[in-house]
């Protein structure tokens, strides 16, 4: 439904005199498919949110190609083609208190996507926003609509949130780190939420997110980011199951699992994550790789098919 | 056995202004051996942070303790004045808090932060500190070099083991740790935990670990004591809070967190929201949002008190008796 080919994103960085290129994202192929959940996972740097932020298209790729449903979206777009393709690509944040107008009503903040989007005549709104509340578990929805985002808790706010992005019927939602700002016992509620909204709405999602424990819970399949390069995509149970990266590998020992035993896993990793101001011409995970052979610091491995969809970034395959 | 290096009794302390009283710690009672890594679990909002604050008398104003005594090393920290409490401070007990590699001064080099530490708390020349911080650097695995540098210089990593450094540096004999890891990566986080129960174990100091994230600190601390309104609901060795939960809240809170490893299916979320605090309980705080409470088989009215259940397994609960295993 929606491709990523070879897709690379340089900033430039630094005042006029010392002028620096951040190579945030490096040869990135993704495909979300209709009606899936993919959870992107990887640690602060490494690239996770350039992505989404690359698909919403609040800016554009250095090189590289994105299709939606088989049809290259052009670099240029004028508003009102930025605000179609706007309407299949919706985006959740990751901090419901900020992303929310603390002067506007519910009502109001619903209402504005139908009419930005011109999705109905004035006097329809209203059911429509109602409607859109008691989708996302906001019941009764007339005790929401006079309300202002400070009287709701972090755990509704990301339900209106949610609400907004769905209203105009999107076909992906990209979902920055949604829970991470969320008390626990909240956190699964959400996740819960996006899961029934996948069913009922036909809807895909880019899960965002550093918990891998998270990932396997909501997504079909994920994607691990590392040092602006995907390093491994697959099934959700298969990376968990057999982490095939030596950087997913990582990723799983870190993770508490107390269910296998109640004795961490010990870490022993040194080094550095790579320089992004530099142009790398190594894998970027040699430094820290357990297993790095003579090769790994000779060239950038592939990222390879080794079979069922699942795709590595490794010299061991 | 080793003995108590801190004891909380009847502890109860929060926050009053304009006539408004909120007790967000309750009647909390709590033994810490010497050596002991003591993690402390709940949601936001359960007081465990007021703990923190409150038992090393850090509580600002409108913080206030209500009453009880905390006995640290034989003497009662409710009691000290604030200037023999300032001497005591970092040379018995420091405190590590969230987000704390933001405390570290931005204009100050790391070296600054050391001399300052030493030269409030103990007569000690220039040439010692820097053999003594380069000594603490290596210890959390940071090269000495980076004395040098300013805090914008070194990653987010860096600087918590540099605050944990700090935390060292007098060598006390408790550190309390709110939330230190939570803004890290997964991997830092991880190889940070792994350095501070090495530290513990090779000095013999104790810990007292809070934090929401409870499967973090079942595989890391000795004991659980797990807070709900204000309140120890249960309290107990990790392994037997892991293996039996006895208050629906542990429970819930421990299914909150999806298993990396384990079973898949639906879970669920505690469901409701923490009681107000600012009004006084006098039933059990859990009640509204517990699973078992319409069952007829548990009465709103009757408070749970925490008992001892199993020998050291705690726990507030009036349906305690039909989980004992």
């Amino acid at each position: 439904m929606f491709e990523l080919k070879g897709i690379y994103k340089e900033f430039k960085i630094g005042s006029f005199r010392d002028r620096r290129t951040v190579y945030a994202l490096n040869d990135i192929n993704l495909k979300i498919r209709d009606k899936e959940i993919l959870g992107l996972v990887g640690e602060s740097g490494s690239g996770k949110t350039t992505v989404a932020r690359l698909i919403e298209k609040i800016y554009n790729p250095t090189a590289g190609e994105m299709k939606i449903d088989g049809v290259t979206i052009p670099y240029k777009m004028k508003k009102e083609e930025l605000k179609g393709y706007r309407k299949h690509v919706q985006m959740i944040f990751q901090d419901p208190f900020s992303s929310l107008n603390p002067l506007h009503n519910i009502r109001y903040i619903l209402s504005r996507p139908y009419k930005i989007h011109d999705l109905g005549r004035s006097d329809e709104i209203d059911e429509l926003v109602t409607n859109q509340l008691e989708k996302i578990g906001l019941i009764p929805p007339e005790m929401y609509l006079e309300k202002l985002p400070y009287e709701l808790s972090g755990g509704q706010r990301q339900r209106i949130g949610i609400a907004r992005a769905l209203a105009v019927k999107p076909k992906l939602v990209l979902a920055d780190e949604p829970t991470s700002m969320l008390d626990v016992s909240i956190r699964l509620d959400i996740m819960n939420l996006i899961l029934d909204l996948k069913e009922k709405e036909n809807v895909s999602f880019l899960f965002i997110t550093h918990d891998l424990a998270g990932a396997r819970y909501v997504s079909d399949r994920i994607a691990i980011m590392y040092a602006g390069y995907m390093v491994e995509i697959g099934e959700s149970d298969e990376i968990i199951d057999t982490p095939l990266h030596p950087y997913t590998e990582l990723l799983k020992k870190a993770a508490p699992k107390p269910e296998s035993g109640l004795v961490p896993e010990i870490i022993e990793e040194n080094g550095g994550i790579p320089n992004l101001t530099e142009k790398i011409t190594c894998c970027p995970f040699e430094p820290r790789c357990e297993k790095r052979m003579a090769i790994c610091s000779q060239k950038i491995p592939e990222l390879k098919s080794i079979g069922d969809g699942r795709l590595v970034r490794c010299f061991l395959y | 056995m080793e003995k108590n290096l801190l004891e909380i009794r009847d502890f109860s302390a929060g926050y009053s202004f304009n006539n408004v009283k909120v007790e967000a710690v309750r009647n909390v009672n709590l033994t810490l051996k010497e050596n002991e890594f003591l993690g402390i679990a709940g949601e936001s909002g359960c007081g465990k942070s007021t703990l923190a604050f409150a038992i090393t008398r850090l509580l600002e104003y409108p913080g206030k303790i209500f009453s009880g005594e905390v006995i640290f090393n034989g003497m009662n920290l409710m009691q000290l004045s604030e200037k023999e409490l300032r001497k005591k401070r970092w040379e018995l007990f420091s405190v590590v808090f969230q987000a704390s590699m933001d405390v570290l001064n931005p204009v100050k080099k790391i070296e600054d932060h050391f001399i300052d530490t030493f030269q409030a708390h103990q007569s000690i020349g220039l040439k010692e500190i820097v053999k003594q911080s380069e000594r603490l650097m290596e210890l959390v695995k940071v090269s000495p070099k980076y004395l040098k540098a300013y805090p914008f210089q070194l990653s987010g990593g860096m600087k918590q083991r540099i605050v944990i450094a700090l935390a060292l540096a007098l060598n006390p004999k408790l550190i309390i740790m709110d939330e230190p890891t939570t803004a890290l990566d997964v991997v830092v986080q991880r190889k940070i935990m792994q350095e501070i129960d090495l530290l513990r174990k090779e000095f013999g100091f104790s810990i007292i670990f809070i934090t929401h994230d409870l499967s973090l600190l079942v595989e890391i601390s000795d004991k659980l004591a797990i807070m709900y309104g204000g309140e120890i609901v249960e309290y107990a060795p990790s392994i037997k809070l892991y293996n039996n939960p006895m208050h629906p809240y542990t429970n819930g809170l421990m299914n909150a967190f999806p298993s990396l490893t384990g079973k898949t299916g639906r879970l669920y979320g505690i469901k409701g929201n923490p009681p107000d605090l600012s009004k006084k309980i006098d039933y059990c705080p859990f009640w509204d949002r517990c699973t078992d409470n319409n069952t007829g088989m548990c009465e709103k009215s009757v408070k749970p008190h925490l008992i001892e259940v199993e020998k050291d397994h705690f726990v507030a609960c009036n349906r305690y008796k039909e989980r004992i295993v």
